[in-house]
């Protein structure tokens, strides 16, 4: 008898398995058996996407317009500083910004903007009134393209090569309008007395209060004079096409830069927005989680009816001779394509939705808004347009559907051929 | 001469609470070419004998002896194979693939067994005329009676040209005419082609028909008489 059962063994091994492309079809057919279970099935799949994409893009966009904030509109994506600048925030620590490195500046196609600026503190007056003030020597030009300043003009003009322009707040403080002349003084370049008196030219309201309450811009030229420095300037702004390529400069410029200057990024000088993106990161995390976790145990609960359902059929079809691995890859198959389905069902309503968003910020209203506005931002919910987020979580979803099709896979290699048997 | 042969065939359900023995010492043959009926009241132990002949279940104690193969030594995926290139099965309620038509459910077997697509069409349309329904072949289970779909479950069980067929209650379900054509039918491939089949029934028309009966009672052969 062992002999006989060796030959069979031997005969087995012989015997092509056919029956694949067979299963495929057999997989795509029982997708519509239950046409509206199917159908709900792909819907969990299709709106867990639009759900974790859009929420993906919200965060993203709002990481965006954070991050534009601070590069667009103050920092710029890297700053060249005096190499003591960052630890001792003097203006002793200004430097001159030689012809040679903005020279070599130009040479970057990846650079958008080069912006210089002299920063310091002090004392502004007019009246007995007397205010600590934020010196912003700025080339008005440069500084408009770069920052729109221009846009936050609320009263008088914005400046073109004299005279002063400070935050509405400020003005108010002092008692000062458009006409009227600003005081300050304060310690110029190595101790010098600084003194100095400029019309103001105009009024700006800048989104952070307390900027509007410190804030005073001069021409360069006129900051340069008032603080003794002669050409000096504390930091150059570099403003980049992108951040993906003034990331890609940004070794081959800090090699280049003397000795004496060092080149910090906003994510150096802003750790604090960085921090705050990581931990915001964090906390979507867990709700996506948590939609995953909904979407994942839709579609099990789903598969777990299907194979109580069909348990007679999968018994049929054992009985039959169909190989257990084969019935396992055809179950495999049928998750996949509704997987599948729902994945790319969900990409191409994502498209639409996100579009619409992105050029359609949605306006937050009321304290929330006035918050968001108070502490420096526009009060919208802004969508970024990445193909890589929506990518991300079409993968994610049809990795959860492909765990999820583990459950038939495995039940399938304990089918009994018995019908009715428990397996 | 017996291509069957059950040696002392035991097999007890439930065996650590109350134990129901399903079949009890059982020892029994089939030759090549037989047309036997398994009868006797529900309980008796028909389907469990015909499982345990297909290899569907395996015996607690003795041996099912095919075609010299002991087939309950066979590992769970041996017995699959051997199922499918060696025996046929009709269930009581078709339990036909639902979503391939009549034709796919035929070649179904075949394409399992790795059976080229033009010999899997030309066996598949040679089946269907023998059961009767080859304008039948492109249409979908759950558009044919009960008496077409079982003839549609006999010509995928005729598929691989096995050595025997089992057939569990074929006839439960279908009204007098579909009964009747459906063992005529039966009984012309047994004669034309050979194959062995062993009905389990309580349908007293396949009785007739049946050249042995075999009585099972409480597990045991009570009667098993040839014509």
């Amino acid at each position: 008898m062992s002999v006989n059962i060796k030959r069979y063994k031997n005969s087995l091994r012989q015997t092509p398995a056919g029956g694949f492309t067979g299963l495929v079809k057999i997989a795509w057919r029982n997708l519509w058996r239950n046409k509206r279970r199917t159908l709900i099935t792909v819907s969990s799949i299709f709106f867990g996407v639009i759900f974790s994409a859009l929420m993906g893009s919200m965060q993203e966009g709002s990481y965006q317009k954070m991050i534009e904030n601070v590069v667009r509109f103050y920092a710029g994506h890297a700053q060249i500083q005096h190499h003591d600048y960052p630890d001792h925030q003097t203006i002793n620590n200004s430097f001159v910004p030689g012809d040679s490195l903005l020279k070599k500046l130009q040479e970057y196609p990846e650079l958008e903007m080069v912006v210089p600026r002299l920063e310091s503190f002090a004392l502004a007056s007019s009246g007995n009134k007397t205010e600590g003030v934020m010196v912003f020597g700025v080339d008005p030009e440069k500084e408009n393209r770069m920052t729109r300043l221009s846009d936050k003009v609320v009263s008088g003009n914005y400046f073109q090569h004299q005279g002063a322009m400070m935050g509405v707040d400020l003005a108010d403080n002092l008692g000062l309008s458009v006409g009227d002349t600003l005081v300050m003084i304060s310690q110029g370049y190595h101790g010098v007395s600084a003194f100095g008196q400029y019309p103001v030219v105009g009024i700006i309201k800048h989104p952070n209060p307390e900027l509007n309450r410190r804030l005073v811009y001069l021409p360069i030229d006129e900051a340069q004079y008032f603080f003794q420095t002669f050409g000096n300037i504390t930091s150059l702004a570099l403003v980049g096409i992108s951040q993906k390529a003034i990331d890609k400069v940004l070794p081959a410029l800090k090699k280049n830069l003397d000795e004496e200057l060092t080149l910090r990024t906003w994510q150096d000088m802003f750790p604090a927005v960085l921090q705050q993106i990581e931990s915001d990161r964090a906390t979507a995390l867990i709700m996506k989680l948590i939609l995953y976790l909904v979407i994942g145990f839709g579609i099990l609960g789903t598969v777990v009816m299907m194979m109580a359902e069909r348990r007679a059929e999968f018994s049929v079809m054992v009985a039959v001779g169909m190989y257990r691995y084969k019935l396992a890859f055809m179950l495999l198959m049928e998750i996949l394509w509704i997987g599948l389905l729902g994945v790319l069902a969900g990409f191409l309503g994502t498209l639409p939705v996100i579009s619409w968003f992105v050029h359609h910020p949605v306006p937050i209203t009321g304290q929330a808004g006035e918050w968001m506005e108070n502490i420096g931002f526009e009060p919208f919910m802004f969508f970024a347009w990445d193909v890589g987020v929506f990518l991300q979580q079409m993968a994610v979803v049809f990795v959860l559907t492909t765990l999820v099709s583990f459950y038939p896979f495995v039940r399938a290699f304990k089918v009994s051929p018995v019908i009715g048997e428990k397996n | 001469m017996a291509i069957i042969t059950l040696n002392s065939i035991s097999r007890t359900y439930n065996s650590k609470q109350v134990p129901v023995h399903a079949l009890n010492c059982i020892d029994l043959s089939f030759d090549e070419g037989e047309f036997t009926a398994i009868v006797g009241p529900s309980g008796s132990g028909k389907t469990t004998l015909l499982n345990i002949v297909g290899g569907l279940d395996d015996p607690d104690e003795g041996d099912v002896v095919i075609d010299e193969t002991k087939i309950n030594a066979l590992s769970g995926n041996e017995k699959i194979k051997f199922r499918l290139h060696h025996i046929g099965f009709i269930f009581q309620a078709y339990n036909l693939i639902p979503v391939l038509t009549a034709r796919e459910n035929v070649e179904f077997i075949l394409e399992l067994q790795g059976v080229p697509k033009s010999e899997r069409k030309k066996r598949s349309a040679e089946l269907l005329e023998a059961v009767g329904i080859p304008e039948k072949a492109d249409i979908r289970p759950r558009q044919l009676s009960g008496g077409q779909q079982q003839r549609v479950a006999v010509a995928r069980a005729l598929a691989s040209r096995p050595r025997f067929v089992l057939a569990d209650e074929p006839t439960a379900n279908l009204d007098s005419a579909s009964a009747e054509n459906l063992l005529a039918i039966m009984q012309e491939l047994n004669q034309k082609e050979n194959t062995t089949f062993i009905f389990s029934t309580h349908d007293e028309r396949v009785v007739k028909m049946a050249r042995r009966v075999v009585t099972l009672q409480d597990g045991k052969i009570k009667t098993d008489e040839t014509s």
